[in-house]
């Protein structure tokens, strides 16, 4: 009975961190479906989202229930701006041109952030009114940061199929992301839509970094973990917003368990011991399209 | 009649190629004109040139009176120019239903956008039974119907179309040729018509160009194109036998 409590307990743990994993690798499929362009500073927007949380919240002492929108408003923008500034005028050149413009994106923003007076390289902490609270659920014990991850992120998920599913927006999302020509002939202004979605993205990241802020604490090397949640869109098979969600909880729970049940150092490469072997068996990921996208 | 599309004097090169030589073309209100030309004739890039997704290196559009230079396709559909390109390029993972709303993204009037979805099921009543399927698994001519509903959805003044019937069964073609001039009539949207098979278009255009090797050689009325030796012999098929009662291999070609 008690080997059963401690499983589920890590699972529990596991399957919270594994949605901060899932919230990551939406960003990453979603600016993949829709561009093309893997945006390896995932990670560093959810950083620098979760430290505006902090400013807003900490330093200008605004209550979280506005703060929170507030990063995550302005971090929508800057992931617009990005998209309009930095990604656009290199769209169409090499793949590797690509990802190194993103990664330099991921190192310009940690260093920015650690220039930042208030923000530096030190490791901060800010209370969410969910930070301290526990709640039991027979044996087993929440703490309410993790309840908060997980209802978050399944409230988010839900909000997104809705928008995806049924708005005039979502649709010409979806449909620029299918075929981008097709896109321009019915009249869908593909550039500005390309904009959006990297402001969507970005804005689900700031979400998970001040969701994950309690946990991890917010630092400028907090955007590491995107490459934790990297394998997470690969295992879902990239390109898929169910699997990118399957795959950062399937992610989480075997490092939790890995954690507590393996040697030391098991905890870190298990992610990628899983990835490696779901791709062996199903190369295109869990959840990945039978069908190619046409060039 | 008004003139929705002037074309003047259009080229355009790939590299060193030269794709159009000199086009002219009009398009008046409410007509349907078909562009005849085989591979390579130069006619996709005849209507990537029209709807502004390819900029010409010589001459000018004007679309309802104004030059298009520096416009781009998604800004023309919004005035009323749409585009069936070559080979369906239907959003493949959208239901049949999520194509045709896509379709009229520039509009934002619900209800009516939900009558013409009704309208167009009426027009292919095949895509109706399929509404809720993804557009990759529908067959060929299903793709077809599809494109042409997806861009009247806009409420176009024009229809371009990209070679409808390519790889499409002939009873197939027949009907959804016989379906744009209803909808020509119905509705008053002009066709511009882009095609190989010269017999179908021919049988639904007002008039015809044809084009070769990137230069216009001919431009007529539909009856006196399909009556013309040339035309019939290199697009309809038509053998007529020579001189000596006997065809030669190839008669040199005189477009007059």
């Amino acid at each position: 009975m008690r080997a059963f409590v401690e499983f589920s307990q890590q699972v529990l743990s596991g399957a919270a961190l594994g949605c901060i994993y899932a919230l990551i690798a939406l960003g990453f499929v979603l600016i993949y479906k829709a561009t093309e362009v893997v945006n390896f500073a995932q990670g560093e927007l959810m950083m620098l989202g979760a430290f505006l949380g902090y400013t807003f919240i900490s330093l200008f002492g605004l209550p979280f229930w506005l703060g929170l929108p507030l990063a995550v408003v302005c971090m929508a923008g800057i992931g617009g701006l990005l998209d309009r500034i930095v990604v656009r005028p290199i769209v169409g050149q090499p793949v590797f041109a690509i990802v190194m413009v993103t990664l330099g994106m991921g190192f310009v923003a940690r260093s920015g952030a650690s220039l930042v007076p208030a923000w530096g390289v030190d490791t901060h902490v800010f209370s969410t009114p969910f930070t301290g609270k526990v709640t039991s659920i027979g044996p087993l014990v929440a703490s309410h940061d993790q309840l908060a991850i997980m209802a978050t992120t399944a409230a988010l998920v839900a909000v997104l199929f809705l928008f995806f599913r049924y708005t005039r927006i979502g649709i010409a999302m979806q449909a620029a992301s299918q075929n981008q020509l097709a896109a321009y002939y019915v009249g869908i202004p593909v550039k500005a839509i390309c904009s959006l979605i990297w402001g969507l993205s970005a804005a689900v990241a700031a979400v998970a970094g001040i969701l994950l802020a309690p946990i991890v604490f917010v630092h400028a090397n907090m955007g590491f973990i995107g490459l934790k949640a990297f394998p997470a869109a690969v295992l879902g098979g990239f390109g898929s917003i169910p699997g990118a969600i399957a795959g950062g909880l399937v992610i989480g729970v075997v490092e939790s368990l890995a954690g507590f049940y393996l040697p030391e150092g098991f905890k870190d490469v298990a992610a990628y011991v899983v990835l490696l072997l779901v791709l062996a068996i199903r190369p295109q990921g869990l959840f990945g399209e039978g069908l190619r996208k046409k060039v | 009649m008004t003139v929705l599309i002037e074309a003047q004097n259009v080229e355009a090169r790939y590299g060193p190629v030269l794709a159009l030589r000199g086009v002219s073309l009009l398009l008046r209100e409410a007509e349907v004109v078909a562009v005849l030309g085989a591979n390579g004739a130069g006619k996709t890039t005849l209507l990537r040139i029209l709807c502004a997704a390819l900029d010409p290196d010589q001459g000018s559009v004007k679309f309802l009176g104004r030059d298009i230079a520096g416009s781009s396709p998604d800004r023309l559909v919004r005035q009323g120019l749409a585009h069936v390109p070559e080979g369906r390029e239907v959003f493949p993972l959208l239901s049949v239903r999520e194509n045709l709303i896509a379709g009229a993204f520039v509009r934002r009037d619900r209800a009516a956008i939900a009558a013409d979805v009704d309208r167009m099921y009426g027009y292919f009543p095949a895509l109706r039974e399929r509404r809720d399927r993804h557009a990759a698994v529908l067959s060929g001519g299903e793709q077809q119907m599809l494109a042409i509903a997806r861009a009247l959805m806009s409420r176009p003044r024009v229809l371009m179309l990209d070679e409808p019937s390519l790889g499409l069964a002939p009873a197939l073609v027949k009907e959804i040729f016989t379906l744009l001039r209803r909808i020509n009539r119905e509705s008053g949207v002009s066709i511009l018509l882009v095609e190989q098979n010269a017999h179908q278009a021919l049988s639904i255009a007002d008039r015809g160009y044809v084009l070769e090797l990137g230069r216009i050689v001919l431009d007529d009325w539909s009856e006196r194109l399909a009556a013309n030796d040339d035309v019939r012999e290199s697009y309809l098929g038509i053998r007529d036998k020579g001189l000596r009662g006997e065809r030669r291999w190839r008669r040199k070609k005189r477009w007059r």
